[in-house]
């Protein structure tokens, strides 16, 4: 299989086959990590777009034995769904944001919508919180991968993902097995 | 050890998650914007170089055929001899 290397090169040079294999493997990620940030599918869809031509424009700039070619894409686009609402990180306070349960999920474990209720909860997390359950939990990721895309300390990331494991579970205690739901 | 294992309470949860996908609509728009920002660099290279390649040759040819000296050759026109025989006379 060709290297993402590889074909980053040969997409910068205008092959449009590297470039269509590069983005078929990696373009589900990128999207699910941008509508996560910017709960908008149609904001996403064009970060996503901003996301692959900002690849190849900054192909020479990628050093594979420094990160994944994922991490790297990720990293670009979380700098993109920030730079759209006109920062550079998730606010200060973002930290400390009140769980509260949500109309939406109560809405779906009514209609008995499980996957739409963890959906709802993924996206009441707190920012931090959610980038970090994303990328380790859902799109398995590693410790120093998803410290690398958020641009912070492995520790930093453990501390998020202690307290974002903690408020799902919170958040969707009648889902959670049977007495392993931890309180916050 | 820096590592740290995903949390397989869970588990659940990820088997149960099923975000957006994009429609197809925005995934070919993303090919086409690839195309128009970076395929013309290949096309500069495979298509307009060959192209402009033949028409300078083609206008070397041209000028090489106009600038030709002439020849020496001039076609010889043979003086017309009519001779009348006797028999001929009228």
């Amino acid at each position: 299989m060709t290297s993402d290397r590889q074909l980053l090169d040969l997409a910068a040079d205008g092959d449009e086959t590297a470039f269509r294999i590069l983005y078929d493997r990696h373009r589900d990620a990128v999207y699910r990590f941008a509508w996560a940030l910017t709960r908008s599918e149609a904001d996403a869809e064009e970060i996503v777009q901003d996301g692959f031509l900002t690849l190849i424009r900054k192909a020479r700039l990628f050093r594979a034995e420094a990160a994944s070619l994922r991490t790297w894409l990720l990293g670009i686009t979380r700098n993109l769904c920030y730079r759209r609402r006109g920062r550079d990180a998730p606010p200060e306070n973002a930290e400390t944001e009140a769980v509260s349960r949500d109309p939406g999920i109560e809405a779906a474990l009514i209609r008995d919508q499980t996957a739409e209720a963890v959906r709802c909860a993924v996206l009441l997390l707190p920012e931090p919180q959610r980038e970090a359950i994303l990328l380790f939990e859902f799109e398995e990721l590693s410790l120093a991968e998803t410290a690398a895309v958020l641009g912070i300390e492995p520790n930093a990331v453990k501390a998020r993902l202690h307290r974002g494991r903690a408020r799902l579970k919170l958040l969707l205690p009648s889902l959670a097995p049977q007495g392993k739901s931890e309180a916050l | 050890m820096n590592e740290m294992e995903r949390d397989r309470e869970l588990d659940w949860m990820r088997a149960q998650w099923d975000p957006p996908r994009m429609t197809p609509s925005a995934a070919a728009e993303v090919l086409s914007a690839y195309r128009r920002e970076f395929r013309p660099r290949r096309l500069r290279g495979r298509f307009w170089l060959p192209v402009t390649a033949a028409a300078v040759a083609a206008s070397l040819a041209t000028a090489l055929v106009r600038v030709r000296p002439e020849t020496a050759y001039r076609p010889v026109v043979q003086p017309r001899i009519i001779v009348l025989s006797d028999g001929e006379r009228p």
